[in-house]
């Protein structure tokens, strides 16, 4: 009977499949940019051995963008600031938002500590983007009379989940309200 | 053999079942976000852009035009809307003016229509309030108080 039940234990352990499909892995890739410190961050190689939650903006965009980084922020808040999740946000439009301004930026969301705002060279930074099929596209540019320059980018919506080996095993609508009960969700399985 | 095919019998429902309720539900968890109306301005940066949210009955018998839009702490108020590409890009572009019918609510929220403060010349924190300016074209100038939140 025991060896019954033995035989038997894989097909509950391992029936349902637990282990995420590999999206992209990313452990062969390296990309020198800047945190929001001006610090230099080797991504992903500086966040291996930890899982990251990571979403894409530019501090311009005060709607999806805002909606993208509230999200990454009430995934953090919710899991109760996890040692073994990571935060980042990465802009696609690097040559703007220096460390400063994302440092500014992130204030206003009061994000934590664990939290990393993500820029650098712009051929570095769309490097990155292009490793993880985000795209961006200045849509309008103006400027306005007193000379100010007036731009928008049209940009991909999107959250990814990272597990330790640096590989994306999840992908989400960024901005979408219900995607930090669903992210929480899925690293509470893989974790 | 018998409490074998009754053992595996056993073992592939429980699979069955296991597996079964670890589908996801995502219409389910989308009920729980609610869609109430905000009345908020996001807090940001001075020089950084945020964005007003609430909403807006016309009273009048007629149907209105918003024709513009002010707040004196942005050294650029306009009203955009959030819209996805045909290549599946989310975009942001203005909407000039904004008809609103007799009676009809007009919603200002994240992710569809929304006032863009730009070039903000002070902190908005937490706690503050922003007046917003709309002009429309024949109830004329409406003020909204704000508070700004997170």
């Amino acid at each position: 009977m025991k060896k019954i039940i033995l035989l038997l234990l894989p097909f509950f352990v391992f029936g349902c499949g637990n282990s995420p499909n590999v999206i992209d892995d990313l452990g062969d890739t390296s990309f020198e940019l800047l945190d929001q410190d001006s610090t230099v961050v080797t991504f992903p190689d500086d966040f291996q051995g930890e899982f990251v939650v990571m979403g894409f903006i530019y501090t311009n965009c005060p709607d999806i963008c805002s909606l993208i980084t509230q999200n990454l922020v009430r995934i953090q808040k919710e899991m109760d600031y996890p040692d073994d999740v990571h935060f980042i946000a990465a802009t696609f439009d690097p040559e703007r938002d220096t460390p400063s301004t994302l440092k500014k930026y992130g204030n206003a969301f009061n994000v934590n500590e664990n939290f990393t705002f993500l820029t650098g060279d712009s051929a570095e930074v769309f490097e990155m983007m292009d490793s993880v099929r985000v795209r961006s596209q200045i849509s309008f540019t103006d400027t306005t009379d007193d000379g100010q320059e007036l731009y928008f980018i049209n940009h991909s919506d999107k959250i990814m989940v990272l597990d330790k080996q640096s590989r994306v095993i999840f992908e989400y609508g960024g901005s979408q309200p219900m995607i930090p009960n669903i992210v929480i969700e899925d690293l509470n399985k893989v974790r | 053999m018998k409490l074998f095919r009754h053992v595996t019998f056993l073992a592939v429902l429980g699979v069955m079942i296991s597996c079964e309720s670890e589908q996801r539900n995502v219409e389910g968890k989308a009920e729980g976000t609610g869609e109430e109306i905000e009345n908020r301005v996001r807090p940001a940066s001075s020089g950084g852009t945020s964005a007003a949210y609430f909403s807006y009955i016309n009273s009048l018998d007629n149907a209105d035009t918003l024709i513009a839009v002010n707040s004196e702490i942005a050294g650029l108020t306009q009203v955009h809307e959030a819209y996805e590409t045909e290549d599946g890009m989310m975009g942001m572009r203005e909407q000039k003016q904004v008809i609103v019918a007799s009676g009809e609510e007009i919603i200002f929220e994240q992710g569809g229509l929304h006032i863009m403060l730009m070039r903000l010349e002070q902190d908005l924190k937490e706690g503050d309030s922003v007046r917003v300016d709309l002009e429309f074209a024949r109830a004329g100038m409406v003020s909204k108080m704000l508070p700004v939140n997170p």
